[in-house]
């Protein structure tokens, strides 16, 4: 502590001092809650009756006598397989679409920024009322290519796929996040290409495509973990049903916490959600050195 | 070809796909527009009506005033709740993104690492056991489990202002130290003028977050008079007999003011989002 001068301790007391609400948010929101998470998954806690400490108990049942488990987890892990590449590339191509220069483009990227802003629990229930299989508009237009009525809501499939399509319809977010990736590219590049004569879809690819990849890797995780933490959309268009068809894993893990009140049981499923993104994130963090490019290394 | 002609035809077609996918976009909101004019009796037409006549605009005036749901005051609650979480934003994302980006300190990079991995994290994980922590400080069923992240300088809006005020040359703060600004002046009168674009897209989107905001009022507040909007309007479809048109009018209610804001707010939007270079 010695070598340090003066200023540096000042500036380190400011600093700290300055992101003190981060800090204790992080310890407050995340750090104890996740500890306490771990604490109780290992208890049978239902809070009717005191916590007892069972030991792994909970972890075996999930993995043993829980077929709703691997239900859950299959259904989330085909929405985030389905979700999460049809994301990324809608919002990479639409976002290299609304970054022309185009005269009155400003309308355009308002427009499909729009529908993201209409709340999960509206636009779910827009879409149920056009999904619909008997009044709905989306059976009558298929009606017109000849095709007979399906019933969207009634199967994994076909809900997983509705799922999807709205969270295409709803990814403003993602789109601007790309679009201001897009901005951030110098036009000179673009200039010298094309004085080489290089066409434009080969610029996307050799020009835009490796520089975006910092922003495509960002959407990535925040597409990963959204695709996992799913449950709004699912739970007010079909409340995991019928059947358990569409119940994802947040769904399972909502209706044993707050409807069955099986807090300790929901906490072990907690502490699994964590594990599995955690995995998943580390993965994706390593694959990215091979092709996340950063400029200036 | 020449080269105008090429760059003419590359405009059309740009329009062209935009226009075609702007119609495919904008479908479901006419349509959720449209289902709030209806009567009741035209969600059960077959085929499906593209425009109705007379438009039922009594519809938003009987969805505001349903006898035993309490729609003004949920609206209220919302707004209540939103504008202190934007106000909770700008004053903690502010500056913590200001403590790790414009103050060197010591392992400030690698504090920072965290930031990002609690980005990470997902709020969903933590929900039970937060739901045991407020039920022993008996703050269930108020806002506080709702509002108070905000104030604690969430990650990604922290992230978002922090990667804006990086951009800035030091070459201003030192200036502005030798003119004898402190370290807060200079917050005030030198970074945050620059940085106004993604403090307002910070904040339209903390706005959203907590506009759209589902779970956690539906696990944390229990009572009607205290619950959100959001939550509130499936009071409104969950009821026996859904009276269709009056549901998608409260839609329209709540989609409302958040529309205005960003049709007003829009244009400082998108680039106030800064993301490249992002590193881990």
């Amino acid at each position: 502590m010695s070598k340090w001068s003066r200023k540096e301790k000042k500036q380190l007391k400011t600093g700290i001092l300055m992101i003190s609400p981060w800090l204790v948010g992080g310890i407050g929101f995340t750090l104890i809650p996740l500890l306490l998470a771990f604490g109780m998954s290992m208890t049978n806690y239902s809070f009717f009756s005191k916590p007892k400490f069972i030991g792994f108990e909970n972890y075996i049942t999930m993995f043993t006598k829980d077929p709703l488990i691997w239900k859950s987890l299959g259904v989330t892990f085909i929405y985030a397989i389905v979700a999460i590449p049809l994301q990324l590339i809608f919002g990479f191509l639409l976002a290299n679409l609304l970054n022309q220069n185009l005269k009155g483009i400003v309308v355009f990227r308002t427009i499909f920024y729009i529908p993201c802003l209409i709340v999960v629990v509206s636009s779910s229930l827009l879409w149920r009322q056009m999904l619909d299989t008997d009044f709905g508009i989306f059976n009558y237009i298929l009606s017109w290519l000849g095709m007979g009525k399906i019933s969207w809501l009634s199967q994994t499939a076909t809900i997983i796929a509705s799922a999807v399509l709205i969270s295409l319809w709803q990814s403003g977010k993602m789109i601007i996040i790309n679009l201001s990736g897009l901005q951030g590219i110098p036009t000179s590049l673009y200039e010298a290409a094309d004085l080489d004569g290089c066409s434009k879809l080969r610029q996307v690819y050799y020009i835009t495509l490796p520089l975006m990849t910092p922003v495509l890797f960002m959407n990535l995780i925040i597409g990963l973990i959204g695709a996992f933490k799913t449950f709004s959309s699912f739970k007010l268009l079909t409340n995991g049903g019928p059947n358990n068809a569409s119940l994802v894993y947040m769904l399972h893990l909502y209706n044993n916490a707050f409807v069955n009140y099986q807090l300790g049981y929901a906490n072990a499923m907690s502490i699994l959600l964590f594990v599995i993104v955690g995995i998943l994130t580390i993965w994706l963090f390593r694959s990215s050195a091979k092709w996340v490019f950063y400029g200036g290394e | 070809m020449n080269n105008k002609s090429k760059k003419a035809v590359r405009t059309v077609s740009g329009y062209f796909i935009l226009t075609v996918l702007a119609v495919l976009f904008m479908f479901p909101l006419y349509w959720f527009f449209l289902n709030s004019l209806k009567n009741y009796e035209q969600f059960f037409l077959y085929p499906p009506k593209f425009w109705v006549w007379p438009l039922r605009f009594a519809n938003y005036l009987e969805a505001y005033r349903y006898p035993s749901l309490q729609f003004g005051q949920m609206l209220k609650n919302s707004v209540i709740i939103t504008a202190l979480s934007v106000i909770g934003t700008v004053l903690s994302s502010t500056i913590v993104a200001y403590g790790f980006s414009r103050i060197k300190w010591r392992g400030r990079d690698q504090v920072f690492v965290l930031v990002i991995l609690t980005m990470i994290i997902p709020t969903e994980v933590v929900l039970t056991p937060l739901y045991s922590i407020y039920s022993k400080l008996h703050l269930l069923d108020t806002w506080i489990p709702i509002i108070a992240p905000f104030f604690f300088a969430r990650p990604f809006y922290t992230f978002m202002i922090r990667q804006s005020m990086m951009g800035i040359p030091m070459e201003m703060d030192e200036s502005a130290e030798i003119d004898g600004c402190n370290v807060w002046q200079r917050l005030l009168y030198v970074i945050l003028p620059q940085v106004k674009p993604a403090l307002l897209a910070a904040m339209i989107m903390a706005m959203q977050d907590q506009w759209n905001n589902y779970l956690e009022p539906l696990i944390f507040i229990n009572s009607n008079s205290k619950q959100t909007i959001s939550v509130g309007l499936t009071f409104f479809s969950g009821m026996y007999n859904i009276q269709w048109n009056l549901v998608f009018a409260a839609a329209v209610i709540v989609a409302m003011p958040i529309l205005v804001i960003f049709i007003f707010l829009q244009k400082y939007f998108i680039q106030g989002i800064v993301v490249s270079g992002v590193k881990g």
